[in-house]
């Protein structure tokens, strides 16, 4: 899909964007489902810290490849990781806040809903000019 | 990379731990005034223990159809494993481990007349159910239930919007 010359590669970051979309929405069901489970810490996508990591983490190329014919093997996504977020209020036993899980999955819906909104649109733009313009 | 359609299973566990939790809290209210039960004695409160379900707990299809079938051939399925393994570790749902039973002392409330009163004291041992706290519960079952049934719509939504990809 990289070279092909009509799917460019925004149409790789927009599906990236759904695979986290719904990555993310599995952990905040699984905090919700757990709401009531003591000891349960809930989990979450740290995206800083997945970005900190992959802007210093990724070396030049002379660096990983030993010989100039090797592919540069650049992959945009080494896992987003899914961290445990400690909230520090031992006094209640259930950490799991549900007005902000409830939130952060509107939130995460909506984000999910526009990486789609946006992709469709991109397809109705390319099929427009299969169509040569509607003639 | 996780699908939505393990999302649809988280929730399922959470809706049905809480079903489970509003059955035990009916048996609670309804037995509230039960003096007698098979084991002897009034009826105890009985509470549900809710546990977050670890990925390597809940066996796959494949493991089942092995140990079924007594299948044990590891060259030919252990590419199959891999991968529902991958498809297992997204699995992070809730699951009721089990009932306890509360070990309160039971409320003691005179009535001399009452077939199970202690001959000598007239005192009749009672549940140990306070039914305010048992619908404070309820409520609360409730609300999860609501919450993970909201994460449910929340999941079809996505899914549906993501079939227009493509449309018209």
């Amino acid at each position: 899909m990289e070279n092909s010359r009509i799917f460019d590669s925004t149409y790789k970051f927009l599906g990236r964007a759904m695979d986290v979309s719904s990555f993310r929405h599995s952990l905040i069901s699984g905090n919700i489902a757990n709401m009531d489970t003591i000891t349960y810490k809930p989990r979450d996508l740290d995206f800083q810290k997945t970005l900190e990591k992959q802007i210093e983490g990724l070396p030049p190329k002379e660096v990983y490849t030993t010989n100039e014919k090797h592919f540069e093997n650049f992959e945009m996504e080494r896992g987003m990781n899914a961290s445990i977020y400690d909230n520090s209020d031992t006094f209640h036993l259930d950490r799991v806040d549900i007005d902000e899980q409830m939130s952060n999955l509107a939130e995460n819906n909506i984000k999910y809903r526009s990486a789609i909104e946006l992709m469709t649109r991109k397809m109705r733009i390319l099929k427009y000019s299969i169509d040569e313009g509607g003639r | 990379m996780a699908d939505l359609l393990s999302s649809f299973k988280i929730s399922s566990t959470a809706l049905s731990a809480h079903r489970t939790k509003m059955n035990v809290i009916s048996q609670n209210i309804a037995n509230a005034e039960t003096t007698r039960t098979p084991e002897g004695g009034p009826y105890r409160r009985q509470m549900v223990v809710f546990r977050s379900n670890d990925a390597e707990k809940i066996p796959s299809g494949l493991e089942k159809y092995r140990k079924e079938k007594g299948v044990d051939d590891e060259e030919n399925f252990s590419s199959f494993e891999s991968m529902f393994q991958e498809e297992r570790d997204k699995y992070k749902g809730v699951e009721v481990t089990r009932v306890v039973k509360s070990q309160e002392d039971f409320r003691l409330v005179y009535n001399p007349s009452h077939p199970d009163a202690d001959p000598v004291t007239g005192y009749v041992a009672m549940p140990n159910i306070d039914t305010l706290s048992e619908v404070a519960d309820m409520v609360v079952a409730k609300r999860s239930y609501e919450a993970s049934v909201t994460a449910m719509k929340n999941t079809k939504d996505m899914i549906m919007k993501a079939l227009e990809i493509g449309r018209q």
